[in-house]
Order: C-alpha cells, then structure tokens, then sequence
C-alpha cells in the first residue's frame, strides 16, 4: 500500500508530461516562445546597434563650418584632421531641426579679435540631442576641438617661457575597475528578465492544464477517486511542470549564449560572448525560480474555474516576476541578505553580479536558493491546501 | 456491499441530503430513483468519499469509509456524473492511467485492460487520441477506466445520459454480467423505465430522504399500485422531474 503512495506522483508526473508533450500549444510556449524570444529580440538588438555604432565610427567626419572665413587656420586644421569642411547652411538651427545636417560649427566674427587678444574664442555647436546619433558625431567634433585648444593653449604658454604643464593642477588618469565590457554588463542586467519570462512561460500552459483545464474537461472528479492522496496528485502535477519549466529555461541559457556567438564583432574590437562555464553558473543561479514560477502558477489556475480565466489570470500575474528584473536594470540594487533571500530579485542581483565578472561566492547562491525554495514550497502548499478542501469539485 | 446510515448534508443553508439510509447487496442491482434534485447525486458523491458528509455513516464490504477514504475508493469502481477523458491520451493510455493509480502491476493492467477492451468492444479506438470519440465511445472508455481495478462495488450516476440506444443495451449488457460475477452494483436514475427493467431493489429518494425501498413487488406493494410507474408518482409525491 505504501509502494503505490510512492509511486503515484510518479505514474501523475508521467502522465502530465506524456499529454502536453502532444499539446502543440504547451510545446510553442514552453520550447519556442519562452525561452527563445528574449534571446532573440536581444541579439538583434545588438547586431543592430553596434553595427550603426560602427558604422558612425567609421564613416568621415563631414562637418557644415559657418564663418570658417574668420578663423582660417583652424579650419586648415581640421581638413589635416580628415574632418570634411561642407559650406555653411544659411541658418545653422533650421539646418540641425530638418536633419539636414547632424552639427553645425559656426565660427562668430568676434572670433579672429578675441584669438589675437588671447581671451577665450567661442565656438558654437548646434546640434539636436533628441537625435542619437547626434551624440558620436558631437563626442568626434569636441574631441577634435578641445584637442586644438589644448595644443595652441601649451604653445602660448611656451612662448611665455612657462612650462604648460603649471596650468594643469590635477591629472586624472581613468582606470576602469570593470572586468568585463559594459555592454556585456549591461546585457546582463537585462538577462534575468529574459529567464524570468522563460521559466514563467514554460510552465504556464501545462500549470493551467493540468488544473482548471483537468476541471474544465471534466476528468477532475474521476480522478480524486483513485486512491491516491491529493497531496500526491499535486506533487505529481508540480514536478511535471517543473520539469517544462526547467526546460525552458537552460534552452533560454543556451540560446542565449549560441545567440551571442552570432552577434558581429562590436566596436572597439569587443567581441561578446557567454562562456559555458558562466551560461552553467546563471542556470545555476536561476534554477530554483521553476519551483516559485510553477506553483504561484498552478495555484492562480486552481482558483479559476477555465482555461481561458486561468490564462487571462496568469498573463497579469506575471508581471509581478518581471518587475525585480525591471527594477535591476533602472535602479541596481545591492547584494545584500534581504535582497538575496526574496524570490526572483535574488536572481537577478546575483546574475548582475556574475555578469559583471565576479566570482559566484556559494554563501550568496545558498541565500538565493533558500529564499526561493521556501517561497515555492508555500505556493506549493497552498495548492495542496487548495485540493484538498471539498469545494475543489462541489 | 454497502451500507449507509443517516446520511445527511448541507450546501450552506440548502440541505441536499436529510436523511437517507439502505443497503446495497452483492450480486444485486441496487437503483436510487428521485426526481432531479432529490439527492441523489450528493448520496453517490459522499458514497465515493468525494463528499464528507455531516452525520451517518458509510460501510464499504463491512469497512468504514470515512475512517479510511483511500481503502473505501479502492472497493468502489465509479462512474461519476462527470466523465470527461484526457484527449490527447489513447482510449487504452486513459485506462492504463487510471489503473496505475491504483497501484496495480504491469502484468494484470496489461491483462485487465485488454479484457476491458475486448469486452466493451474498444477495440476500434483502442490506440486513438480520446479527442472525437463518439459519445458511446466516451462512456465506456469511462467506464473500462473505473473498472480497471476490478472492485466489487460499482457505481454509476445517471450512467445511460445523453447515451444513444446501442450504447445503453451495451451497458444494461455489461451491468447485468457484473451482477452474475456478484459484484455489488447501485446505480442513479430519473428514467422510471430504467430502473424498473434493471433493479433488484430500488431506493425512491426525494427531498434528501428515502420515501420508499425494497424489490418492485414490495413497493408496488408499498404504495398501493399495481403499476410501478404509478406506485412511483406516489411516494414521491408528484411526477415531476422524472422521466417515464
């Protein structure tokens, strides 16, 4: 007797895996939509970006000067620079507003006198900063600006016989303690969204399956009168969702890091990638979400008397499990116990974490898994307390 | 066997059940007719243990159900009001499901659900997905998936609904065998005819409570008449909700 309690989740487990494994609608969700859209809507976004970030990079600076009569030399300058000199726009704004160019220099007349007075000489640059791609050409164009003055500023202090570097009174030198590449970084601040998205979705449709839809086709009331616990009908129902759930997230993990190795070489020579090792350990880390994704999803779905109520039930609660992910890439917040111990956000702290390049630390991952664990196995309680009231077929 | 004693029970003010007490013999055919909404449905479903009720008690082959639900399911084969089967599962995969659930072993489930399937004359579907089976075809995939595993008691909630005439002879067949191997059988009904044709002993149920019971000689006798049908209208009190 105590052989068959055993083995009923099991025969349950089997079952449920058996039927939606038939399902077409169980498999496009758990194995195409859940785990491959993220993946794919962000490697082409990169593509995307860092091939017009390259393509800005690369192409020749051709630069609309205003007044270039006024400062002769510094437009020579420029042309030695490789900076394409284009004649001027009769007015510098309108030009910038119609997109006809993306910065204009203009040069004032007051230009030459305060050079030969040696004040400050102004330049304009007018540029729309609602357009991105503005920003490349104005970070060329300062760059090369700042550059001239800099240079000219040492040689009149030479000329006076003091030494340029007096007018320099702190040198900054950047030292980037990052160990990977801030896309990358950044990439992974927005990857626990994706998984959280995955291992929500694989399981849904089988969670609404397996519980109102048992109810709605009605094979509920036959099947409590077997002699098995409800307890062991859950678990059963449980572990079968898990399972597609788990599925769905390492083919997010996996079609992640394939999906990377597709992006084109970036900018800079920046090439990114999620090695084995690194893809094992955020699988690692997101693991215990399937438990917490499939039984808050089963216990929505036990309360709902049909599939389609489950479903509209389901697509609104999901949003709660996206928001920690939302929450990391506008506002990081810190590894900290509390964070790490509350479902979902732990996750994604500690994925950020890895994904900035530091080491998994086992006391942070034992944090996430703890908390987590014991969120799913209250949803998973609460399922059973659900089945075994008498309401579940009055 | 099966006895009941008292049972009574309660949808928040609604009382389904006031009082209904019988005893279901083996190798007899045992028949609750009522009226829709006399009770009969929430007798069957505290019968099964689906259902606790408040008050009475129930003895599966001499056993308390209530002490022991998951023994009490193991005697009963039951064929509940809702039948519905797992669609994408084959008629012979929905049997085999349900007899692993009942813990048996590979070798008997092999051999019972290849008899249940010769004897329901499933073979025709036997391999096919449950999704489009024909109503008949549905009802006893249901059925062969609670006899699986073989108990003695069995019992059917309104089993001929939305049945067509082949499909009924078949189980009125099948139900008239069962009680020749002595199984212990109750059925509910609201077709008169019906339960007249099959019963061994009949059970009148209205208002959650027993109004007449015995062999249709003794009710007959009961009421007055010499026509079971009338002797019915009797006790009940009025013909409605019945069907002839």
């Amino acid at each position: 007797m105590s052989s068959v309690k055993r083995r009923a989740w099991i025969t349950v487990f089997a079952k449920e895996a058996r039927e939606n494994l038939r399902d077409r609608r169980t498999l496009g969700s758990a194995l195409l939509l859940g785990p491959l859209m993220f993946p794919a809507i962000l490697v082409a976004m990169l593509t995307l970006v860092g091939g017009r970030i390259a393509g800005d990079l690369e192409k020749k600076l051709s630069l609309p000067v205003v007044g270039a009569e006024h400062a002769p030399n510094l437009v020579t300058w420029l042309r030695q620079q490789g900076v394409e000199i284009q004649p001027a726009p009769a007015d510098p704004v309108a030009a910038v507003l119609r997109k006809q160019a993306e910065l204009v220099l203009v040069i004032p007349p007051s230009y030459a006198e305060d050079w030969r007075a040696g004040r400050p000489a102004t330049l304009e640059l007018h540029f729309d900063r609602t357009r991105d791609r503005a920003q490349t050409t104005l970070n060329r164009v300062r760059t090369l600006l700042e550059g001239y003055g800099a240079t000219l500023g040492a040689l009149r202090l030479a000329a006076r016989g003091i030494d340029p570097s007096i007018a320099r009174a702190v040198a900054v030198v950047e030292r980037d303690a990052a160990q990977v590449d801030p896309l990358l970084a950044f990439l992974m601040a927005f990857f626990p969204y994706g998984l959280m998205f995955a291992a929500f979705i694989g399981g849904m449709y089988l969670a609404i399956d397996s519980t109102s839809g048992e109810r709605e086709r009605l094979t509920l009331e036959p099947l409590l009168l077997n002699p098995v616990s409800r307890t062991q009908l859950v678990l059963g129902k449980l572990a079968a969702t898990v399972l597609f759930s788990t599925v769905s997230l390492a083919l997010c993990v996996a079609a992640m890091a394939f999906g990377l190795t597709l992006v084109p070489e970036m900018p800079g020579g920046i090439r990114l990638a999620l090695p084995p090792l690194k893809a094992l350990q955020i699988l690692l880390i997101a693991l215990p979400v399937v438990l917490v994704a499939s039984a808050s999803q089963m216990l929505i779905a036990s309360f709902t008397r049909s599939y389609r109520e489950a479903q509209t039930w389901m697509q609104m609660f999901l949003l709660f499990p996206m928001l920690p992910s939302v929450i990391q890439v506008i506002s990081p917040v810190d590894a900290t116990p509390a964070t790490l111990l509350t479902p979902v956000l732990g996750q994604s702290v500690l994925i950020s974490l890895v994904g900035k390049g530091r080491p998994l630390e086992l006391a942070q991952l034992a944090m996430t898994w703890g908390g987590t664990l014991l969120a799913g196995a209250l949803f998973a309680a609460a399922v059973v307390w659900f089945y075994r009231r008498e309401k579940l077929v009055a | 066997m099966i006895e009941l004693q008292n049972l009574a029970k309660s949808f928040g003010a609604v009382r389904a059940v006031e009082q209904v007490s019988f005893r279901a013999e083996d190798g007899r055919i045992t028949g609750l007719l009522g009226p829709n909404g006399a009770g009969k449905t929430t007798t069957l479903r505290m019968l099964c243990t689906l259902l606790r009720p408040e008050r009475g008690t129930i003895r599966i082959d001499g056993a308390d159900a209530l002490a022991d639900p998951e023994a009490a399911r193991r005697r009963l084969a039951v064929l509940p009001d809702s039948r519905g089967l797992y669609k994408r599962l084959t008629a012979r995969e929905n049997i085999e499901y349900f007899g692993r659930l009942h813990g048996l072993d590979e070798a008997t489930l092999r051999e019972r659900t290849d008899r249940l399937i010769r004897e329901l004359d499933l073979g025709e579907v036997e391999h096919r997905y449950a999704e489009g089976f024909s109503q008949g075809q549905r009802v006893k995939t249901a059925i062969a998936r609670a006899l699986v595993h073989a108990p003695q008691n069995l019992l059917l909630d309104e089993p001929t609904n939305g049945l067509d005439v082949m499909a009924t002879r078949a189980l009125r067949e099948l139900l008239l065998r069962l009680r020749g191997e002595g199984r212990c059988i109750v059925f509910s009904s609201h077709v008169m005819q019906e339960v007249a044709a099959l019963c061994d002993t009949i059970v009148v149920i209205a208002h959650g409570r027993v109004v007449a019971q015995g062999s249709p000689d003794e009710i007959r006798a009961q009421a007055g008449e010499p026509n079971l049908e009338d002797a019915f209208v009797k006790v009940i009190g009025t013909g409605e909700g019945l069907l002839a």
